[in-house]
Parts: structure tokens; sequence; C-alpha cells
């Protein structure tokens, strides 16, 4: 009997992101009006003064109650901050540095105060109020820096054209929105307890930022891919050329160097395999080192780990340029480049699975009395030896695909085939050669895939 | 012979797990240590071989002290004393021979040990250790191909490719159903009775303690409240080591003891 | 072994499995098909002895200066917007290969589409994945021309292949069960996916689209050696007039910037897959005693201080953010 059941106390719903997506745009257009009306008057006042209104409205509309004082505070926390930047900052910055940058979102200290505090008091966790008030620091700080980079700001610019003061207008309109995105965003986002939704808007904002300066314009990419027939020497490709007669009829050969030169497909291939053979052999007792399980003593793990994550850092291509500059252009330079390129993928690959090593038999090994390595040896290796093979196909399928392009910057293999060419602009034998490259890349790679399928 | 001197063992958390033992087993004796879980019964064991450090106290094997010994004669004393574990601690993607042949890692040297390229006298003692345990014919199985009793008896193996004069048993036959538990039992006891090494055997069933062991050594809560003869126990005793009456939990096969 | 064994010594040994013949033989097979490759690799690399041997020298006498990068204002105020534009890209790339990847991987997953939908769409990720950014962005030059953009669309191209892979194989790999509930209560294809596929696989394809970000930010960098944005063509032109230490430069940002990424981003993506809160710095800082709260935010403070000094320093002698 349902309806005789006894009355329970139902929870109320948590606060979801969805309900928070109307008060934060009204938060924002709060900041967003303030600053485009800025210029009206006694401009901080008066984008204070809206944008607190717009964020007491937000408060209102995600259902979460505020108490006068509360409410009061982050008013006057941000009508002060508003205030102290427009009276610091009334014309815009010829150009934006770090230390305007700095002193800009330092104006904003009272607003993320008070969002702190109100936070804080709305029993957000500590940890959380603190992120509220990093990151209205951070908002302030990346605004400067966005308003005076983003392009879409002169539509709304021409919209106060002929008033003075033109930074007041349009610019701090976008500082506005960057504000309001990620501080009320994150404020609200505490309030509620939803991370994600300060993660959304930090990301949403980096992207914006991002876009405007690759140059992302959705116009652009249209007059150019309506362009894509008219590009000269470019469809369709030459692959007459790239075939071409070869030493045997599957290796082609092109008009390349003298007759002593090696076949530039050929020696790709050499590159990838000699690389990977030395790379993965080497990177064998450097994972051991550099995982705690097997590691001897604490400064070799260090030491090593250190090593790894270095020259992880550095890109493929980077390597080339180190060793053809220091060694002269050619297949050397190359197979080293893609050596050390092979060495922090694989260390790093394999280190993290011998960390994941059952543990259990190495300590059996211990037992009877075993030094260190012939211990690890004997009882961590074989749990991982599978792995490394796949990891070697997939390091093998890795450098396939870079040493290619390790031509480009005159470390030997097909990829100078393509950089001549593309200096005589021959996008027709360029897009053969990337064709066929594609072909023998993608055979190599579902062969190599299968192989991995079976091992593990 | 293995002599405890006032042994006490302080964990880093600062719990104390094994509270002034003092004890000596002799040549050749198969000892069983009963005790509930967290009594000390392992951190007694391995303060044998080292792999647990004592912090007052000390504890001799044959005369060699094993508080604060060097790293070098640490391993010499461990090469000597054979480990069994509760949970077998085998390589388990590799062939059994080969897991077997890690007991003998402390005598062979650097290099052969790195390449896995054992003398032929090794491979003999690891098919011997096999054969003794009855297992030889799965010598070029797979490890983890192995059923949960056949993997112990590979474990035995392995300790007694030692050579060793000291057998550590921690909680043997844990894992195991009661058969295998009593066929790994049987082993055990045999192998102590053949070779004469001395056997240290962690139980925590007591009517398993009372069918195979000599002498049984009680632990409470760190502390040593039983030491003798496995046929003066009474009912009295394990109440003093377990604190309570005895229940068929404690029992291997959940009979009356 | 010739006549009846004599002892029961000699029984038992007669016991024993014979050492497996096959084990050996693929071992050897494993040698030989790892270094005749190798062999035939080194032998037309047309590389003597003595370069070999000369090899670490030369590239000592380069790494030693690479080592020591020129950290004046000038040349950080050259090469740090070049390594922003490469984060800029990547992260751009980054983007556009989730947002065309995520509808694509699930059209791909072989249990969540027909057969003959995602046998195409495979093929097709695979196809995309083959090529490498580089030379995506360089059949893409004569489209829409020299500059970051390029570089981005490359990027993001060479994305939506790998993205779309690893997400449908985290689809493929989920449990049934829940697909199988939404069903019975009359869910759609759409509401299946929205209610039983997308909560599952959201955590782990997240954290692919992080670590994609990584490996972006490592292939931006390059992208710049033909042109197409980024800190790559700086290292080329730098290495080229062999300035070594303005390269050290362009290599030490590159470095750092690759490198709080990476810590970062690792950082969230533990955060993502584990699914709950790991206590950061904030948090022990909140929960320790009150003299280490103090000795914190002293650490704090001046190290905050020390970052606007130099900040400041760096603004007043050379205007590091100026445009």
């Amino acid at each position: 009997m349902i309806d005789e059941a006894a009355p329970q106390i139902r929870p109320s719903p948590p606060i979801r992101v969805r309900t928070l997506f109307l008060p934060l745009i009204v938060s924002t257009a709060g900041l967003v009006v303030g600053g485009s009306v800025g210029t009206l008057g006694p401009s901080g006042l008066f984008w204070g003064a809206i944008a607190s209104a717009g964020m007491l409205i937000a408060f209102r509309l995600a259902s979460i109650a505020v108490t006068p004082l509360e409410g009061g505070l982050l008013s006057a926390g941000v009508v002060a901050s508003t205030v102290l930047s427009t009276l610091a900052m009334p014309n815009a910055p010829e150009s934006v540095d770090v230390l305007r940058t700095v002193t800009f979102a330092l104006y904003w200290l009272p607003a993320a105060g008070a969002a702190a505090f109100v936070a804080l008091r709305r029993g957000a966790a500590r940890s959380a109020s603190f992120n509220v008030a990093v990151a209205w620091l951070g908002a302030a700080a990346l605004a400067l820096p966005a308003g005076v980079s983003f392009g879409v700001i002169e539509p709304i610019e021409s919209l106060f054209r002929g008033r003075e003061p033109v930074f007041g207008g349009g610019h701090y309109a976008i500082v506005g929105l960057a504000i309001g995105l990620i501080g009320a965003g994150a404020l609200l986002a505490a309030i509620a307890r939803i991370p994600s939704l300060i993660a959304g808007a930090v990301v949403l904002f980096m992207t914006l930022y991002a876009g405007s300066q690759v140059g992302f314009s959705v116009p652009e990419l249209i007059k150019d891919f309506g362009n894509i027939t008219k590009v000269p020497n470019f469809l369709p490709p030459d692959f007459k050329w790239a075939i071409g007669g070869g030493d045997w009829w599957w290796v082609p050969s092109w008009e390349f160097g003298s007759a002593t030169r090696a076949n530039p497909l050929v020696e790709t291939i050499r590159i990838a395999v000699l690389a990977t053979v030395l790379g993965c052999a080497v990177s064998l007792p450097l994972s051991f080192l550099a995982s705690t399980l097997t590691a001897p003593n604490r400064p070799s793990y260090m030491v090593d780990k250190g090593f790894i994550n270095l020259i992880r850092t550095v890109p493929d291509l980077f390597w080339a340029m180190i060793f053809v500059t220091s060694l002269g252009s050619g297949a050397f330079a190359g197979t080293l480049a893609l050596f050390f390129f092979s060495l922090a993928i694989m260390s790093k690959l394999l280190s993290e699975t011998v960390d994941s090593a059952d543990p259990r038999p190495l300590e059996a090994a211990k037992a009877t009395g075993s030094k260190h390595f012939p211990a690890v040896r004997s009882a961590v290796l074989p749990q991982v030896l599978p792995n490394y093979v796949a990891y070697s196909l997939y390091v093998f399928e890795i450098n396939i695909r870079a040493s290619v392009v390790l031509g480009l910057v005159g470390a030997g293999g097909i990829g100078q085939v393509i950089e001549t060419q593309r200096g005589f602009f021959r996008f027709d034998r360029v897009l053969a050669v990337v064709i066929l490259i594609f072909v023998l890349v993608f055979v190599i790679e579902q062969v190599s895939i299968a192989l991995r399928r079976r091992l593990v | 012979m293995i002599e405890f001197d006032g042994v006490e063992v302080t964990y880093r958390g600062g719990l104390k797990a094994l509270k002034g033992v003092t004890l000596t087993i002799p040549d050749g004796e198969l000892v069983v240590i009963v005790g509930l879980s967290g009594a000390g019964k392992s951190t007694l064991l391995r303060a044998i071989n080292g792999f647990v450090p004592i912090t007052a106290g000390s504890v001799r094997v044959d005369g060699v002290e094993v508080r604060g010994a060097s790293a070098s004669t640490l391993r010499e004393l461990r090469s000597h004393i054979g480990m069994i574990f509760q949970t077998f601690n085998l390589v388990n993607r590799t062939s059994v021979i080969n897991n077997v042949l890690m007991g003998r890692l402390s005598k062979v040297g650097w290099f052969r040990a790195m390449l896995g390229a054992w003398p032929a006298a090794d491979r003999e003692l690891a098919l011997k250790a096999l054969e003794r345990v009855e297992i030889v014919e799965k010598a070029y199985v797979r490890a983890s191909d192995l059923s949960g009793g056949q993997q112990q008896r590979v474990g035995i193996a392995r300790a007694l490719a030692q050579e060793p004069t000291v057998l550590l048993a921690d909680e043997p036959v844990a894992s195991l159903d009661p058969v295998t538990s009593h066929h790994v039992m049987r082993d055990l006891r045999r192998i102590n009775r053949d070779l004469g090494i001395t056997t240290i055997i962690n139980l925590h069933f007591l009517d398993l303690a009372r069918a195979y062991g000599k002498r049984l050594i009680g632990l409470r809560a760190g502390e040593l409240v039983y030491d003798g003869d496995i046929g003066d126990v009474a009912e009295a005793t394990f109440r003093d080591i377990y604190g309570r009456s005895v229940t068929p939990d404690d029992l291997l096969e959940g009979a009356e003891l | 072994m010739t006549g009846p064994p004599r002892s029961r010594e000699q029984l038992e040994t007669a016991m024993r499995p014979t050492r497996p013949r096959g084990q050996l033989l693929f071992r050897w097979a494993i040698a030989a098909a790892v270094l005749l490759p190798a062999l035939w690799s080194a032998s037309g690399l047309n590389v003597s002895l003595d370069r070999i041997l000369g090899a670490p020298a030369d590239i000592w006498r380069i790494v030693i200066r690479l080592a020591q990068p020129d950290l004046s204002a000038g040349a950080v105020q050259r090469a740090l917007p070049k390594v922003m534009e490469s984060f800029f890209i990547a992260w751009i790339g980054t983007m556009i290969g989730a947002f065309f990847s995520f509808p694509l991987a699930f059209l791909a997953a072989k249990n969540v589409s027909r057969g003959a939908v995602n046998n195409p769409i495979r093929q097709l990720l695979n196809a995309i994945r083959a090529v490498p950014e580089l030379l995506v962005a360089m059949v893409l030059i004569p489209v829409t021309g020299l500059g970051a953009w390029t570089g981005t669309l490359a990027l993001g191209i060479h994305s939506i292949g790998t993205l779309g892979k690893l997400s449908s194989e985290v689809i493929e790999g989920i449990d049934g069960g829940p697909i199988e509930a939404v069903a019975a209560v009359g869910g759609g294809p759409v509401a299946r996916m929205r209610f039983a596929v997308v909560p599952q696989v959201m955590p782990n394809i997240l954290a692919y689209w992080l670590y994609r970000f990584e490996i972006n930010i490592r292939a931006s960098a390059v992208l710049g050696v033909i042109g197409a944005g980024g800190v790559g063509a700086e290292l080329i032109a730098q290495l080229r007039f062999r300035d070594f230490s303005r390269a050290g430069t362009v290599l030490f940002l590159t470095i750092i910037a690759v490198l709080s990424v990476d810590t970062i981003s690792a950082r969230v993506r533990r955060r993502i897959i584990s699914g709950h809160r790991e206590p950061g710095p904030v948090a022990a800082y909140l929960a320790g005693p009150w003299w280490k709260r103090a000795l914190m935010l002293v650490g704090v403070a001046v190290g905050v201080a020390l970052v606007v000094f130099l900040a400041i320093q760096l603004q007043t002698e050379v205007g590091l953010f100026d445009a």
C-alpha cells in the first residue's frame, strides 16, 4: 500500500551542473554588462554594482540562500575590485606585460576574499574556498591578456565608437567575461560542491583564448578549403615519378643524390629497425632502475627516473636537430635521435609495468640469499617479458612513423626526398610520396598490431 | 641452532609485534608456531632470516647474530635458510624448473645468474628437489598452470634447492584445501625427518599442528605463552593462546579437537 | 641410456621429463629475428667505426653548450611566445581531436555499432593514424598557408585518428549489462549510449584526451620545422646560426613547458581515473598542525614574492610580456 507508507523525509536533490548554467550566465552577464557600460560615468562603481547585482541574482536562481551579510560582503568585494581596477587602469594599456597583469590581478583581491569567505560560510570545504579565491585571482590575471589579444572585441567596440576612453567599453567587457566565467563558476561550483564546473569554465576560456592565438576562424577555413582545387602543383599526385624505376620492382628509387647514396625508403626502415633494437635493449636495465620495486637504492632510482623524464620531454625531431648539428646530416644522426626517442618511450612504459609487477616472487628470491640484480632477473623479468616484447613492437611502429619525418631536418631517410620536392614546389610529388609512405606505414602497423595481440 | 634472546620488534607505525621472546630451537627439530592472526607468528619467522629487523634483544642462527648484520652476512645467512610462503610467491610466467633454480641464486656467479645459464650440477639439484616433492614430471610446465597444492610443492622444492639447514614455512597451507594441506604438511614432516633440516612452521589450524608437530610454540599479542611438547597441550593451553575456547573455525576440517 | 635401470636413483632419473626443445629453438629464432634485421640495418647506414667512436665527443661538445642556455631577458622574450604558441596549438589540436573523435569512437566500437558501420570507420581511423602529423601539415600548407593554424589542423586531424581508436577500445571494453538494462526498460540507441555507455567510458576517455594533450605538446613543438607554427622553427634557426646558447634557451623553455604540462596532466588524469580527490598541497596545508601551516604560509609567501619580484625585474628590464 503505497499511500499508507509512513512519511519519510526526502533529501533535497543536489544542485547539478545544469541548474548552475543559468546562474553562471547571469553573473557573467552582470560583469560583461557592467564592463561595457563602464565608460558612461564613474565607471568602476557602475560596473561593480551591475556585477554584484548579477551575482546576487545568480544565487537566487540557483536556489542558494545567502544571508544579507554574505550578499553585502560579496557586493562590497566586487565593487571595491572593479573600482580599484578601473581607477588604476582607465585607459587601455598599450601593451600587456607581467607587471600590469599581476597588479591587475591584485586589485581583485577584495572580490576574491569575499567570494572565498562566502563559499566557506555556505559549507564549502576549506580547500575549495581557497580554490575559489585562487580562481578569482587567476581569472583576473588571465583577463587582461585575453581582453587585448581577442580579435572578437572589435564588433563590441564599434558600438562605442566615437566615445572617449576606448578601453572602458569593449575591453572591460572581455575582462568581465573572463572573470565571470572562471571566478563566478568557481564560487558557484564550490558552494554547490561541483568541481567539474570550474574545470569546464577554465577549459572553455582556455580554448577560446588559445583559439584566438592560433588563428582559428571559421570564414577563413571555409575560404581555404574553397581554394583547394586551385592550389597549383598539388593534384593529381605524381605516382609515376614516385614509383619510378627502382633497383627492385617493389623498391622505388628517386632522382636523389649520387649513385652511392642509399635508397631513401630502405634507409628509413633501416633507421627505424636499428634505433628500435638498440633503444629497447638499452632501456631494459634502465627501466628496472627506474622502478621503486626493483631499484637497488633510492639515489639510483632518483637519478635514473630523472634522466628518463628529462629525455622524455625532448621531442623526436629536436633530438634529430641536435644530432644533425653535432654529427652532420645523414642517417647516423637520425638513428641516434630515434634511439633516444625509443629509449624514453620504452623506459617509461616498461618501468610502469615493473612497478605493477608482483613483488612476492622477488621477496622469495631475496629469501634465498640472492644478490639484488640476479633476484630481479629471476623473479621480475619473466613477469614483464611479454609486455616488453609487445612494447618493442609498439616502439617499432612509432619509430617507423618518426623515421619518415627525420629527413625534414636532414637526418636521413625518405623525409629528405619530401623536403627536396617541397623545395621545388612539386606538391604533386610530395603527395604521391606521402601516400606511398602511408601505405607502407599502414601495412607495417597492422602486422605489428596483429603480432602484439597474439603476444599479450 | 636458533637462539632468541629477549627479542622485541616494533614496527615503524609503533606497533609492537614481538615482546621479549626468548627461546632456543636445536638443530633438526620440527617446531609449530600457533597463534591468532596478528599475534606475531610471521614476525617471529621473519626475524630469523632478517626480513624483519629486530629492535631489541638478539637472534642468533648457528651462532651468527642477525641483528645489525651486514648485507653480505645476511645474504650468506639467508642462503642456507629456505623459506616457504603462504601465497607460494612463484614467478607465474616462467617454468617450474626456473622457479626452483631461483633457490640456487646465491650459489652461482653474478653473470651466470643474469644470463640464466645454470650449471648442470644446479639443474640436477633442482630436479632432485622436485623429485623429493614428487612433482618432477611438471618441471617444464609454466608455474601458473599448476594447482595450488602443486605450486606450494614447487615452493618447497625451491627452498630445498638451497640445500638449507633451516626451513621457515609461513602459513604454508593457509591458501590450500584440506586434502592438499595434509599432503604439503606430510611433505614437510618427511623432509624434516629424512634430511634433518630444522623446520619451523606457522600454522593457524590447531588440528594440523597437533597432527604434524612435535614441539609447539604459542604466541599471543607478541608474547610467548606456551613452549613445550605438543602431546602435553590441553584445552586450557589453547585458551591461553587464543584468549577463548577453540571453535570449529580454528580447525582445518571443522572437527572436534 | 642403455640397459635396464639398476638402482632406484636411476629409475627416478629415467622418469624425468626431457627438456623441451621447442622453447630453445623459439629462443634462437627470436634472437635471429631481432639481430639479423639489426645487422642488415647497421650495415646499410654507411657509418665508419671512427665516426661512432668520435660521436660521443662531438655530441658532448654541442650538448655542453646547449646546457648553458642564454637566459637573458632578450633571449627569453624571443623564445617564450613561440613556446606559448606551441602550447596553444597543442590545446586546440587536442580539442579538435576530442570533438570529432568522440562520436566516431562510438561508431567504430564493435559492441555498440553494426559491422557495416564500424568496419569502415575503424579503417578510416587507422588510416588517419598512420600519417605522421608533420606529413599532414605538409600536405595542408599549400591549402591553409604557413602558420600556426596549419599546424593546429594537422595535430587535430592526427588526434582524431589516435583518440578515436583509443576511445573506441575503451567503449569495446565496457560491461554489457547496463546496455541490456537500458534496452530492457525501453531505451532507444541514443538512450543506451547516454545512460549505459557514456557514464562507464567517460573517465577513461577524458584521461586519454589529457594524455593526447601531453603528446601533442611535443608534436606541436616540432611542427615549426616545416613552418607550421610553434617553437620548432626557432630551434632550427638558432641551430643553423650555430647560436647554441640561444638554441639552449629554446630547448630549456620547451622542456620546462613539457614537464609542467606532464606533471599537471598526470595528476589530473590520476584524479579522473581514481574518481576521488587525492590530498593536494592545499589540503595538506589546511590539515597540518599550526606551526606547519605557518611554515608553509611563509614558504608560499616567499615564493610568491620571489615570482612577483622576478616578474617586475624582468618587466622593467625588458618588458617580458610585451607583444
